[in-house]
């Protein structure tokens, strides 16, 4: 079987049906059940940092004057960005009519979900007082405390919260056929209620497919715009300001780039693993890792060419502050933490263009261990643009310098367990791999070859 | 799924006499107003509109073919010639550049001591002195031609060799050059856009500059595609594009519609909001109640009508319509690189001072236009005649042509 199919073999829809479903109800495989057990407990880690960080305060952290805004912001951008690709390819490859989403957009769709939910906890954390954080909203209130639609920060509470809203529906919505078929195949009663009840009574008439199409084919006009828009209001939280480093009017294209290019990465950081261990390989191809694998190369260098633009223009624009917080305290290697930027420049620039390369596009431990990088990377990106700034702004005398603390780090982790935890509960609950859309795929692979 | 495609004995292209002869006349017609002027200021402002207007069009479409070609995309090779019968004037532009590279007197950073009293400006002009001056600039202008007439000329050459024989390994060539090429053509349209019109501005920069001037000219090349559509199938070619083909083309241009109105309000949101004196001075300018009415007429032109037409799944899908906003667009385009141009002819007089009113369209844009889009219609027709429409034994072809999509 050649590397270019979608689908490998010709399974009949039954075959299907039994394996894309099996993991809903098959015994725990062991992996599965460790890893449970792991990220369950740094969720708790997770629980235990926020909540102390809430009872005494964010001094636990290592914010300071003028580093006001570091890890907490840091991760938010860096979840946000995360799931960008979920909605990138239920949404935009859905319009671009892309096959190859098919067997991938469940998965990626879920890790939107999840990955916004962290990013959402950092905002709130950060104001120290969670439970005045309905302020950003403009209710109707009595004291007249409206929020300044002129800060980024309410424009970020409106994207996001819509963005999730979206994301949601458009993934339940999509996964409607498919709970229908746990419901009909489930061997608990338990099972079949539950699944029954989400199903919506779905029966896989005409009439249903006829609304289904719509309604998914609306929601993916509604997604794409939000792809664009989340992650631009995100970029002006800094390009609104004046501060050196944050100023650039690339950042709302550039953002954008990044976050698909790190959500990519991501996928491909859980996709590689999942497809193993649940034995997905005839669904989810070498020619599904191949395609992320140059999605990422691509939006590897949309970023650097944003970074490219950046810096020259700092220099050429000529403005003392931008220059020495762009050239002095970054390129230059005077200020402090300047190896993070090193960092992300070899992760995001020069590793990515390993993927120009058939072979390393082909061999899993490498696109792995590329995934990586590459998250580490817009980690580190975020880190250069938000701390490596802040330490050393216009005034020499309001320099300092930020150093995290382990609670800092403890919350960080604690998402990313987190995040792994929701996972695979989601890996194990709904079939990961649309059923009613690779069947679709296959009759229409097969429609194809006949017609020849 | 499958359609019916229309029977079509694929010909080459005869005919088109009216149209180069047409073009030809206004291109010269052009070329002779702008002799009237030669050598002055206006006469560079003017023919740097003309020029940039045209270049940009034919850019979009070069940056087309190359993600085309790298994407091995399958329904556009059914249109693919279109783009490349566009890019067949990159020599002529080529030749276009020596006014540009002449007319290095009419920048700022070459006026030095004109900024005397003004010690932050002069300080900026002297910090970048190494990178912007006389010979850097020519350098790279010349770098720029050579780059993309070559790219230019080798997917145009190259398609025409898939007219007589199918050739999979020429696929195969263009696809790497085409996925290879990306970043270079990308970046030194860039640099380019810097040197050429940003750097008009003695102080002034953007980071988004050069996705902003690319933006317009890449929607326009989807317009000019549906442009020339209709003029073949009038012709009587390309019989067998269909509906579905045309869809594509009005997607396209709707998301690029948004894509230049996303990338102009960031641009101007992002430097309005922090409201530095050396960024907001582009928009001060260009604001002043001569031209006060073009911003407002770009909002609703260049962006909301045709945004809205474009909504509009019916009117994506007939041909006419689309050609009539993409007709819309040129102008819009031209209008939108006037707005970055233009305001910018009487620079001297207004250094240190908050901008007066420049001058706005003068006859001699319209003159500029006319000369470089005229010859460069005459050329693409002129090297298109005698070659096929399609490039018909490409492998996949056949399968472009079954395009079906609603």
């Amino acid at each position: 079987m050649s590397s270019d199919a979608l689908i490998l073999g010709n399974p009949t829809d039954a075959e299907l049906s039994d394996q894309l479903l099996s993991p809903a109800w098959t015994p725990k495989h062991k992996l599965w059940g460790l890893a449970f057990t792991i990220t369950g407990a740094g969720a708790c880690m997770l629980f235990f940092f926020a909540g102390w960080s809430i009872v005494t305060g964010i001094g636990l952290w290592g914010n300071n004057v003028p580093v006001g805004w570091a890890f907490d912001i840091i991760n938010f951008v860096w979840w946000i960005g995360i799931g960008h690709a979920g909605t990138f390819i239920s949404a935009v490859l859905l319009l671009l009519e892309q096959k190859w989403r098919t067997s991938i957009n469940r998965f990626a769709e879920a890790m939107t979900l999840f990955a916004v939910m962290q990013a959402g906890l950092f905002p709130l954390l950060h104001m120290g007082r969670p439970w005045f954080g309905y302020w950003i909203f403009p209710y109707p209130a009595t004291m007249k405390t409206w929020p300044n639609f002129k800060s980024a920060l309410p424009w970020d509470a409106a994207a996001i919260s819509t963005y999730f809203t979206v994301s949601l529906l458009f993934w339940y919505i999509g996964l409607i056929p498919d709970l229908a078929s746990l419901r009909d195949r489930a061997p608990k009663k338990i099972q079949r209620v539950i699944y029954g009840i989400f199903a919506l009574g779905w029966r896989g008439s005409a009439d249903h497919y006829r609304h289904y199409r719509l309604i998914y084919g609306m929601f993916a006009g509604l997604a794409t715009p939000l792809v664009l828009s989340v992650h631009s209001i995100v970029s002006c939280d800094f390009a609104t300001s004046v501060v050196p480093g944050w100023h650039s009017t690339i950042f709302p294209p550039y953002f954008v780039a990044g976050a698909i290019f790190s959500g990519f990465a991501m996928v491909l950081t859980l996709m590689i693993p999942a497809r193993k261990i649940f034995s997905m390989e005839n669904v989810i191809t070498m020619k599904h890792v191949d395609n992320l694998c140059k999605m990422i190369l691509v939006t590897g260098l949309i970023v650097t060419y944003s970074y490219f633009c950046d810096f020259f223009v700092a220099w050429y624009g000529g403005e003392a502050p931008e220059l020495y917080t762009m050239m002095d305290a970054l390129l230059f290697r005077k200020g402090p933490h300047w190896e993070i930027f090193y960092l992300t420049v070899f992760c995001n620039c020069i590793v990515p263009n390993m993927f120009w390369f058939r072979w390393f596009r082909q061999n899993l431990y490498v696109v792995w261990g590329i995934s990586i990088l590459v998250n580490v990377g817009m980690w580190g990106e975020r880190f250069s643009i938000i701390v490596l700034s802040l330490q050393r702004d216009f005034l020499p005398s309001a320099w300092a310098t930020y150093n995290p603390t382990y609670v800092d780090w403890g919350i960080f982790t604690g998402t990313i367990f987190f995040f792994s935890f929701l996972f695979i509960l989601f890996l194990r609950f709904v079939p990961f791999v649309p059923l009613m859309e690779v069947k679709e795929l296959k009759h229409e692979m097969h429609h194809h070859q006949e017609s020849h | 799924m499958s359609v019916e495609v229309a029977s079509e004995t694929p010909k080459p292209f005869t005919g088109g006499t009216t149209l180069l002869g047409g073009a030809a006349v206004v291109g010269i017609a052009g070329l002779a107003g702008l002799g009237t002027i030669w050598g002055s200021d206006q006469f560079y402002y003017s023919y740097l509109i003309g020029y940039a207007f045209t270049l940009t069009i034919v850019m979009g479409s070069l940056i087309f073919l190359m993600i085309v070609h790298a994407m091995g995309a399958t329904w556009p090779t059914a249109i693919r010639r279109l783009p490349e019968a566009v890019v067949s004037t990159m020599p002529l532009l080529a030749v276009g550049v020596v006014p540009i590279w002449m007319g290095t007197n009419n920048y700022p950073w070459m006026h030095l001591k004109d900024f005397a009293k003004f010690q932050e400006t002069l300080h900026v002009l002297n910090h970048k002195a190494m990178y912007m001056s006389e010979n850097g600039f020519r350098t790279r202008a010349v770098i720029c031609v050579v780059t993309w007439t070559l790219f230019a000329e080798y997917f145009r050459r190259s398609s025409l060799k898939l007219d007589s024989q199918s050739d999979p390994a020429l696929k195969h060539q263009l696809k790497v050059v085409a996925s290879v090429g990306l970043p270079v053509v990308g970046l030194s349209f860039t640099l380019a856009a810097f040197d050429w019109v940003m750097s008009l501005s003695a102080d002034w920069a953007s980071t988004m500059f050069g996705v902003y001037f690319f933006a317009g000219g890449f929607l326009s090349s989807f317009g000019l595609m549906a442009i020339n559509l209709t003029l073949c199938k009038r012709a009587g070619f390309l019989q067998s594009v269909n509906d579905s083909h045309v869809w594509s083309i009005g997607r396209l241009m709707f998301a690029f519609t948004v894509f230049w109105a996303y990338i102009s309000f960031f641009q101007f949101m992002l430097i309005w909001i922090a409201n530095k004196p050396a960024e907001t001075v582009w928009y001060l300018l260009r604001i002043q109640p001569d031209y006060r009415w073009v911003p407002y007429t770009l909002m609703l032109g260049h962006f909301a009508l045709p945004f809205f037409f474009l909504l509009w799944y019916r009117l994506k899908r007939n041909l006419k319509a689309l050609t009539a906003i993409a007709a819309w667009n040129l102008a819009m385009h031209f209008i939108d690189i006037h707005w970055m141009i233009g305001p910018m002819r009487h620079w001297q007089d207004h250094i240190g001072t908050i901008p007066k009113a420049a001058d706005a369209f003068m006859w001699t844009d319209f003159a500029a236009v006319a000369a470089v889009a005229g010859l460069a219609i005459a050329v693409a027709v002129f090297r298109q005649r005698g070659k096929f429409l399609a490039p018909i034994k490409d492998p996949l072809y056949e399968n472009a042509l079954r395009y079906d999509s609603r």
